[in-house]
């Protein structure tokens, strides 16, 4: 099976077709997946705002990134869930198209970059970690995750 | 001249037509609006989930919504030109496009709110800044807004599907 029949066959399965021919079935799983990309980013903004020295200066970095972690979490659960079903319903635009391989080569490096260096730089001692580095990790956590939502966009707004 | 004429003219100014027919403009507005809505909903969200005692419960409710209020505004405002530039292109149909004006709607229910909520128990924050759980109006108040700016997204996204 080539890539365009593996395409094709995700948009036959049970899910990519109900998106496809029941009305409102689509925009529903989006606006879901948009509600993930907010519980997702406002976190993700708010700890690198404040690793920046911009807001909260009273609160811990720590204390800021343990508040919203719950709701980042919930975030990426929505994303991961409400994602590999619009993709099932889109399946040969994505395939077709540079936008999605892009979406995914800024996914994968933002969860590493989220997951093994920012949750280290928000929970290293007080000065441990260099100003220059911390400032690096909190512009590229905010630019990676605008990267994957702005491909993310096109790729349902180009055919 | 009627709101329907309005929105006519407003869609043969050069700058409505220029947006119509250019090839990018209105993607581009698209993913402006988009950066916007992450960074107004983003902060909005913390705030409204610190009134809900949620999220940086360890915080002053004061603090969280003076040093989040000028990014919320920031992003507010590109959403607002942004917006303002995807209506003068196509006026007539967001005229008689229902999600746009239940869009309308919710936005001046969200402002209310947010007047509402600073005129009357924000008033008194120094009473209950530090609790983890703020009193009962301004959960409400929280609520409210969290379902309001939910709303404006899912009716802004749905939009387009009512054209087709």
């Amino acid at each position: 099976m080539n890539l365009d029949e593996f395409a094709e066959w995700c948009q036959r399965t049970v899910i990519g077709h109900f998106l496809r021919s029941v009305v409102w079935a689509h925009p529903v799983v989006e606006i879901l997946h948009y509600g993930g990309l907010v519980l997702l980013f406002g976190p993700v903004l708010i700890v690198n705002l404040r690793l920046l020295g911009l807001v909260l200066r009273d609160v811990s970095v720590a204390e800021v990134a343990d508040g919203v972690a719950r709701w980042r979490n919930s975030g990426l659960f929505l994303l991961f869930l409400t994602g590999p079903v619009l993709f099932l319903a889109n399946a040969m635009k994505a395939i077709n198209g540079w936008l999605f391989p892009v979406k995914m080569g800024l996914l994968v490096i933002a969860l590493v970059l989220q997951f093994r260096v920012h949750e280290r730089v928000t929970h290293a001692a007080a000065g441990s970690v260099g100003a220059a580095k911390t400032k690096a990790v909190a512009v590229s956590s905010i630019a990676l995750w605008l990267g994957v939502a702005l491909s993310g966009m096109a790729i349902g707004l180009f055919d | 001249m009627s709101l329907l004429e309005f929105c006519q003219w407003l869609e043969n100014t050069p700058l409505g037509v220029e947006i119509r027919e250019g090839r990018w403009w209105f993607s581009l507005l698209n993913g402006v609006h988009l950066v916007g809505m992450a960074i107004a909903f983003g902060t909005i969200a913390i705030v409204d989930l610190r009134l809900l005692g949620r999220g940086i419960r360890r915080a002053r409710v004061s603090e969280v919504a003076s040093s989040l209020l000028p990014w919320t505004w920031a992003g507010f405002a590109v959403m607002a030109m942004s917006g303002t530039l995807m209506i003068f292109s196509e006026a007539v149909k967001l005229y008689g496009n229902l999600f746009f004006r239940i869009k309308v709607a919710l936005l001046v229910v969200a402002g209310l709110n947010v007047l509402i909520f600073h005129r009357t128990v924000y008033k008194r924050v120094a009473a209950w800044d530090l609790e983890p759980v703020p009193p009962r109006q301004a959960r409400v108040a929280g609520m409210i807004s969290l379902t309001c700016w939910f709303g404006l997204m899912a009716a802004g996204r749905a939009i387009p599907y009512l054209d087709q």
